[in-house]
C-alpha cells in the first residue's frame, strides 16, 4: 500500500526531477494549446460564411477526436519521429475539436438582430468581427479553451511514452518499476494541473478581453524575453542526448554513460532520456538524430535490428562481431564493445528446490523435470526459441506447463504454486525472492550483452565521448547488474545514485 | 430626396414587393404602414440594401444605391431596429458611438455629441453612458438605439417598428421624442409601423402598403379623409371613429391664418383633437398653433360638433 508518507517523501527526494516534469508538462499543454487556438478559431472564423465546409470541418474533427490518442501517436512516429514534437502534433490534433467546434457555433449562434444593426450602421468586417462577432462568442470559446486544455493535459500524460517527458515519465515509471507511488505521483500532478488550468481559465474569462490581450502580450514579451536572456547567459556547450529503453536497468546504465562524459567535461553537456520507448522507438531516433546513443542488446541486434544470413551465434563474442559488423554495413551504426553481464532468457527455480535436487544446469533440472510444474510467460511459452526449444534441446518434460502473466510469474515460483518459470538473468526478483538461474549448458538461449549503439558519424566526431564509454566493456557481473536493477526496481531508489555509486566503488569516478 | 423606381423583391415566385414607385422628400417623416407581410420592411431595407431588390432602382439624392460604397451609405444613415438592438458586450457610450467610431470622429467630439443627445432623449448622460444595456429598461434601450442612430448627423434615418415591442406608456413618450427631435432637426426619417395610430400621430406623409403593393400616399388627413380603396378605408376606420387629428380638423376647413401677434402651444397636424383639449387646459390659453394655422376653443367645439352630423350621416 502507498501511504500519505511515502507519497510525501517520494515528492521530497525526486522535487527537482518533478519540478522539471512538471515544469515540461505544462510547455508540452501550453504550446500544444496555443498551437491550437491559433488553428482553430481562424479556421472557424474564416468558415462562418461557408456554412457547408464548416460543418464538413467538423465532421472532420469529430472522426480525429475518436481515434485512440496512442494510435495518434503510432501513427505520427513514421512521419514526425520521437520526442516532443509528434506529442505535441498529437495533442493539437485532439483538441482542435473542442476549440473549434465551440467556436464556430458560438459564432454562428449571434442574435441575427445584432448582426443586422452592426450591418445597417455600416461597420467595418474588423470592427463587426473584434467588437461585435468575438466578444459576443467569447464564453463560448472560452469554455471551448477550456475543455481543450484539460484533455490536453490529461493526454499529454502520454507524451512520456514517446519521450516529450512530462509527467507522464512518473505513471510511466511506476507502471515500468511496479512503484506505485511514482505512479499516484505523476497521476495526482497532472489531475491537480488539469484542475488548476481549469480554474485559471474560467477566472480569465472574467476579464474583459482588452486587458486578457494586454496581459497575454506582457507575458509572452517577458516569456520570450527570459528566454533569450537565459540563452545568452548559458555557456555554448555541447549537447549529447542519451536514450534508455522502458524499465530500470536501461535507465542505470544511461545514467552511468552521463557521468562517465560530463566527468572533469565542461564542454559537454548530456541530456537523459529514460523510459524513452520499445527498441524499434529508440532505434528510429537514433537513425533520424533525435537521440545520439542508447545501449542495446547483442540479441536484439541480430533478431530484430540487422538482416543476418548466418543465423544468431551463441558464442558471445563472435555475436557481439556478427553484429558491431552488420550495423556498420546496414546502417553506418558503431557498436561500441559490450558489458560483461548477459541479460539473457533464463529458467529459474528456487534457491531450496535447487539445493534439495542439486540442480545448476538446465540439463540438471531435466533429468527430474516430470516432477515440476512451470508457468511462463505466454511470448516464451509459444516461441521456438521458448518452452519448444527447450523441450527439444534439452528434452524437457515437466509434469504440467501453463502461461502466466510475466508480473505475476515470480511470485506464483516463491509462493511455491509453480516450480519452474523463466525470467532473465539480471531479473532483481531473482534475488528478491531467493531464485536461482540454472545455467544454459547446451547454449541453447541467444546471448544478449548490453553495449552502447550511435550513429559512426557521432562516433567519428566524438572519439572521446566512444573513449570514456569504453571504460565499461567487459566491466558489470551479472550479479552486480541484477543488485543494481533490485536496488531500482524492487527498493525504489534512484537510478542515478546507484549508477553513481557503482561507478565510484569500482574507481570510474572520482 | 429618395426615390424608389420599379422596386420588386421576388421571394421563390412570391412577390414581397411589387413595382413600387415611391418619393421621400427631403426632411419629411415618411410613414410605412401596413400588415404583417405587406413589405413595408423591405421597403425600408432596400434604402440602405440590408435587403438587394430583385428589380428596380433605389436613388438617394440621384444617386443609385447599388453603386455607391455599402459601408460609406451605411455609414451616413441612421438605422433604428425593433428592439434596441444594443451590444451586449459594450457600455451605453461605446454602443452609441458605433457610428462615430467607424467615422473616425475624435474622442471628445464624440462624447459632446452623445452626450446631447442622450439629453434630448430624455437619459442623463451621467448616469447612463457607463453602464451596460443588461440594465436599461426597453424604452431607455430604445432611447439609446436612437441615439445611435442620430449620432452622426445622417441626412436620412430609418425605423423598422421601433417601438412596436414597447409598453403604451414608453411607445407614446417615445414617439413624442421622434416628433421633437424631427421638428429640431434637417433629417429626413422612413418609419416602418404596422399601427395606424402610431403612423397617423407621427407622419408628414403615410404610404399605406398591402401585399406588396402600394395603396396609397398621402398626408394622414388625406388618406382619412380621402381613402383610395376599400382596403385603407377599412384599415384606417377605427381610427376614423374613435380618433381626430388635427389634420382632420385643418383639412374641414376649421382655424384661421397666423398673425405675429399670435401665440399659443404648438401642435402637429398628426395629434389628435384629445390633445388639443389637453393643450388648451394644461396652457389656460384658449388657442394653439399648428403649422401656420392658429384653433381656437370655439373651433374646438365646432368640430366636435360637427363631427355629430357626420355620425348621423352614417347612420
Amino acid at each position: 500500500m502507498t501511504t500519505i508518507n511515502s507519497l510525501i517523501s517520494y515528492i521530497q527526494k525526486n522535487s527537482h526531477d518533478l519540478l522539471q516534469a512538471l515544469w515540461q508538462h505544462i510547455s508540452i499543454s501550453l504550446i500544444a494549446m496555443v498551437i491550437t487556438i491559433l488553428i482553430a478559431i481562424p479556421l472557424a472564423i474564416a468558415l462562418i460564411n461557408h456554412r457547408r465546409l464548416g460543418e464538413l470541418f467538423l465532421q472532420i474533427t469529430g472522426i480525429i477526436q475518436t481515434i485512440p490518442s496512442l494510435a495518434v501517436l503510432g501513427i505520427l512516429i513514421p512521419i514526425v519521429g520521437i520526442g516532443t514534437v509528434p506529442a505535441i502534433i498529437a495533442l493539437v490534433l485532439y483538441a482542435i475539436m473542442p476549440v473549434f467546434q465551440n467556436t464556430y457555433a458560438g459564432l454562428t449562434h449571434i442574435d441575427p438582430v445584432l448582426l443586422e444593426a452592426a450591418d445597417a450602421l455600416g461597420v467595418t468586417p474588423r470592427f463587426k468581427l473584434f467588437r461585435v462577432e468575438l466578444p459576443l462568442a467569447m464564453p463560448m470559446i472560452l469554455s471551448g479553451i477550456r475543455i481543450a486544455t484539460v484533455l490536453v493535459i490529461g493526454t499529454a500524460t502520454l507524451a512520456a511514452l514517446i519521450g516529450g517527458g512530462g509527467l507522464g515519465t512518473f505513471i510511466l515509471l511506476g507502471i515500468q518499476t511496479n512503484n506505485n507511488t511514482a505512479l499516484l505521483v505523476g497521476a495526482i500532478l497532472s489531475a491537480i494541473l488539469a484542475l488548476l488550468a481549469n480554474w485559471l481559465i474560467e477566472l480569465l474569462s472574467k476579464v474583459p478581453l482588452k486587458r486578457l490581450g494586454i496581459g497575454v502580450l506582457v507575458l509572452a514579451v517577458l516569456g520570450f524575453g527570459g528566454a533569450g536572456v537565459h540563452a545568452l547567459l548559458t555557456p555554448k556547450t555541447e549537447n549529447v542526448t542519451i536514450a534508455g529503453k522502458l524499465g530500470g536497468e536501461p535507465e542505470i546504465l544511461i545514467n552511468m554513460y552521463k557521468d562517465l562524459i560530463e566527468q572533469d567535461n565542461s564542454k559537454v553537456k548530456v541530456t537523459l532520456k529514460p523510459n524513452f520507448g520499445g527498441t524499434s522507438f529508440l532505434f528510429k531516433g537514433l537513425q533520424s538524430d533525435k537521440i545520439d546513443i542508447y545501449p542495446e542488446f547483442t540479441g536484439t541486434v541480430l533478431q530484430s535490428l540487422v538482416k543476418t544470413k548466418t543465423g544468431i551465434s551463441r558464442n558471445p563474442k563472435v555475436a557481439y562481431k556478427d553484429a558491431k559488423t552488420l550495423l556498420r554495413r546496414q546502417f553506418k551504426m558503431t557498436y561500441l564493445k559490450p558489458m560483461a553481464y548477459q541479460n539473457n532468457y533464463a529458467v529459474v527455480v528456487r534457491r531450496s528446490t535447487a539445493n534439495q535436487y542439486h540442480l545448476r544446469t538446465i540439463s540438471d533440472l531435466t533429468k527430474v523435470s516430470s516432477r515440476f510444474a512451470g508457468a511462463f510467460d505466454p511470448d516464451f511459452y509459444q516461441e521456438s526459441n521458448g518452452y519448444p526449444g527447450l523441450q527439444k534441446t534439452y528434452g524437457l518434460r515437466l509434469k504440467s506447463a501453463r502461461t502466466m502473466e510475466p508480473s505475476l510469474r515470480y511470485e506464483a515460483l516463491a509462493n511455491g504454486r509453480v516450480n519452474v518459470t523463466d525470467g532473465y538473468t539480471t531479473d532483481p526478483q531473482i534475488k528478491e525472492y531467493h531464485l536461482v538461474a540454472l545455467k544454459d549448458n547446451k547454449s541453447f538461449f541467444a546471448i544478449y550483452q548490453g553495449a552502447p549503439l550511435m550513429k559512426t558519424s557521432f562516433a567519428k566526431a566524438h572519439p572521446d565521448v566512444v573513449k570514456r564509454l569504453d571504460k565499461l566493456s567487459d566491466k558489470i557481473s551479472n550479479a552486480d547488474m541484477q543488485n543494481m536493477n533490485y536496488q531500482v526496481t524492487v527498493k525504489h531508489r534512484k537510478a542515478s545514485v546507484i549508477a553513481r555509486n557503482y561507478l565510484k566503488a569500482h574507481h570510474y569516478l572520482k | 430626396m429618395i426615390e424608389l423606381n420599379n422596386l420588386s423583391k421576388e421571394y421563390d415566385g412570391q412577390y414581397a414587393l411589387d413595382n413600387m414607385n415611391l418619393t421621400v422628400n427631403d426632411g419629411e417623416l415618411f410613414v410605412l404602414v401596413g400588415p404583417s407581410g405587406s413589405g413595408k420592411t423591405t421597403i425600408l431595407k432596400s434604402i440602405n440594401r440590408l435587403i438587394i431588390p430583385s428589380s428596380g432602382t433605389v436613388k438617394i439624392d440621384g444617386e443609385d444605391v447599388s453603386k455607391v460604397d455599402l459601408q460609406q451609405l451605411r455609414r451616413r444613415i441612421g438605422y433604428v431596429l425593433q428592439t434596441g438592438a444594443l451590444f451586449p458586450n459594450m457600455t451605453i457610450a461605446e454602443n452609441a458611438s458605433v457610428q462615430l467610431d467607424n467615422l473616425g470622429w475624435p474622442a471628445d467630439k464624440k462624447q459632446a455629441r452623445i452626450a446631447e443627445l442622450m439629453n434630448q432623449v430624455g437619459l442623463d448622460p451621467d448616469h447612463f453612458l457607463s453602464r451596460m444595456p443588461s440594465e436599461l429598461s426597453g424604452g431607455e434601450s430604445q432611447r439609446v438605439g436612437i441615439v445611435r442612430a442620430l449620432a452622426s448627423k445622417p441626412r436620412l434615418v430609418l425605423m423598422d417598428e421601433p417601438f412596436s415591442a414597447l409598453d403604451p406608456v414608453s411607445r407614446r413618450q417615445l414617439q413624442q421624442i421622434v416628433i421633437d427631435l424631427h421638428q429640431n432637426m434637417d433629417t429626413t426619417i422612413v418609419f416602418v409601423t404596422h399601427d395606424m395610430q402610431e403612423a397617423l400621430r407621427l407622419a408628414d406623409r403615410v404610404a399605406v402598403i398591402y401585399e406588396g403593393k402600394l395603396q396609397q400616399v398621402g398626408t394622414p388627413e388625406q388618406i382619412l379623409t380621402e381613402p383610395a380603396n376599400a382596403f385603407v378605408s377599412n384599415f384606417f376606420a377605427d381610427e376614423q371613429q374613435t380618433n381626430q387629428l388635427l389634420g382632420q380638423v385643418l383639412a374641414s376647413g376649421f382655424g384661421r391664418h397666423i398673425t405675429d401677434a399670435d401665440t399659443g402651444p404648438k401642435l402637429v397636424k398628426g395629434q389628435s383633437i384629445f390633445e388639443w383639449a389637453t393643450a388648451l387646459k394644461k396652457s389656460q390659453t384658449d388657442q394653439i398653433i399648428v403649422d401656420d394655422t392658429v384653433l381656437t376653443d370655439h373651433d374646438l367645439i365646432d368640430y366636435v360638433a360637427s363631427l355629430e352630423t357626420e355620425g348621423d350621416d352614417h347612420q
